[in-house]
């Protein structure tokens, strides 16, 4: 394969976006009214909360892969 | 005629009137020759990492987000809000792919998903049926925004028969189909900002002024059915799950994302290529938190107005 090898350079910290697939992905584990928040149902704030959450998360591989990429590549 | 809301009409006129000079003037913005086509469908590759990120962010926040996952909510309740980690989801894989693709188009002068495609893969008929496949899936898109002008013109209280009835529609269209043509991705990238100017202005309403109107949170879920509240069977549940797993999968095939990914470009930035669509994509997924607003609340607001009869105050 003849593919620049600085774009498809795997990274341990993607794994982290895992983390966000099982929370969001599997409605059972919010899918109930309680706890409430202000008046707002579990299965809703529970879901505003994983976008912040995910946001994140994402973040932090952001940051992760762009230094290890900039270090590694110039 | 005589049941126009003057207020709501004056601001659509200046508003309309703003975009359609806009989306003219866009033409001259960092100009370049529009009769090339990556000039005029990529605004020549020129875009910063600030515009991309207002460009993504009209692609992503639409009449999708604004009529048609709402108009669910209102109907069937928990189910719509499939549409909330189905963007949660997507962002990750956006985030893995598009830098990449990004990459291989600037590289190579890629216009279009159809152009990566014949170049990736040497086939044209397979690059055909992409493009094709692009057009046809966005069919239904561009009669959702049609359904959703008609509703906004509705609102406003121009109503009519026959021809007249349909004008306001009409008039829309040719003078947005004009100025993208005379303007290319130059016109959407200029009018994205303004779009999302309003985005945040309706989220900001409907997150702080709308339960303050409709008496808090808990008396507007309160007025939702039980049945309604939350998701109904197991099977639904599991269904649900994988359903917004594919969604965000075909969100990549949808036209308008790659195009506006493919139009930042930093060619003095050569050695981080990998930088803008990624930071753009990154940095909309804060924003996301506040941008889930209008699919979070208008359905429990709406039918809190109605039950209550607070609505005629709205």
């Amino acid at each position: 394969m003849n593919r620049p090898h600085h774009q498809s350079a795997w990274s341990w910290w993607y794994l982290l976006f895992v983390i966000q697939y099982v929370f969001v992905l599997w409605p059972p584990l919010y899918n109930r009214v309680e706890p409430s928040l202000g008046g707002i149902p579990f299965f809703y704030w529970y879901q505003l909360l994983w976008v912040i959450i995910g946001a994140i998360l994402t973040a932090i591989v952001y940051f992760a892969t762009e230094a290890k990429h900039t270090s590694a590549g110039s | 005629m005589h049941d126009i809301n003057w207020i709501a009409f004056a601001v659509f006129v200046l508003l309309f009137a703003l975009i359609t000079w806009l989306g003219f003037a866009a033409a001259n913005w960092r100009k370049g020759d529009l009769d090339l086509l990556h000039e005029w469908g990529l605004g020549g590759r020129r875009f910063g990492t600030v515009i991309t990120w207002f460009l993504i962010g009209g692609d992503l926040y639409t009449a999708y987000t604004f009529i048609a996952v709402p108009a669910l909510a209102f109907g069937a309740g928990a189910v719509a809000f499939f549409a909330v980690p189905y963007t949660i989801v997507i962002y990750p894989i956006l985030f893995l792919v598009f830098p990449r693709l990004w990459h291989v188009c600037h590289k190579h002068g890629y216009i279009t998903a159809g152009d990566f495609v014949r170049g990736r893969f040497g086939n044209r008929w397979l690059a055909l049926a992409i493009t094709v496949t692009g057009i046809i899936a966005t069919m239904p898109y561009i009669a959702l925004q049609l359904v959703g002008i008609q509703v906004v013109v509705g609102a406003l209280g121009i109503s009519g028969t026959g021809l007249a009835s349909d004008l306001p529609l009409i008039i829309a269209f040719v003078i947005l189909a004009a100025f993208t043509y005379s303007s290319g991705l130059r016109a959407p990238a200029s009018i994205a900002i303004v779009k999302d100017i309003l985005i945040y202005i309706t989220a900001f309403a409907v997150i702080i002024a709308v339960p303050i109107q409709l008496g808090g949170f808990a008396k507007i879920f309160s007025a939702i059915p039980e049945s309604k509240l939350l998701l109904a069977t197991p099977w639904a549940q599991h269904d649900w799950g994988l359903q917004r797993l594919c969604n965000a999968r075909a969100r990549l095939g949808s036209s308008p994302l790659p195009v506006s990914a493919f139009a930042d470009g930093h060619p003095e930035r050569k050695r981080r290529p990998r930088d803008p669509p990624q930071r753009c994509i990154a940095a909309w997924l804060f924003i996301f938190a506040r941008i889930a607003g209008p699919d979070w609340f208008f359905c429990p607001c709406r039918r809190a107005g109605q039950t209550s009869g607070i609505r005629s105050r709205l």
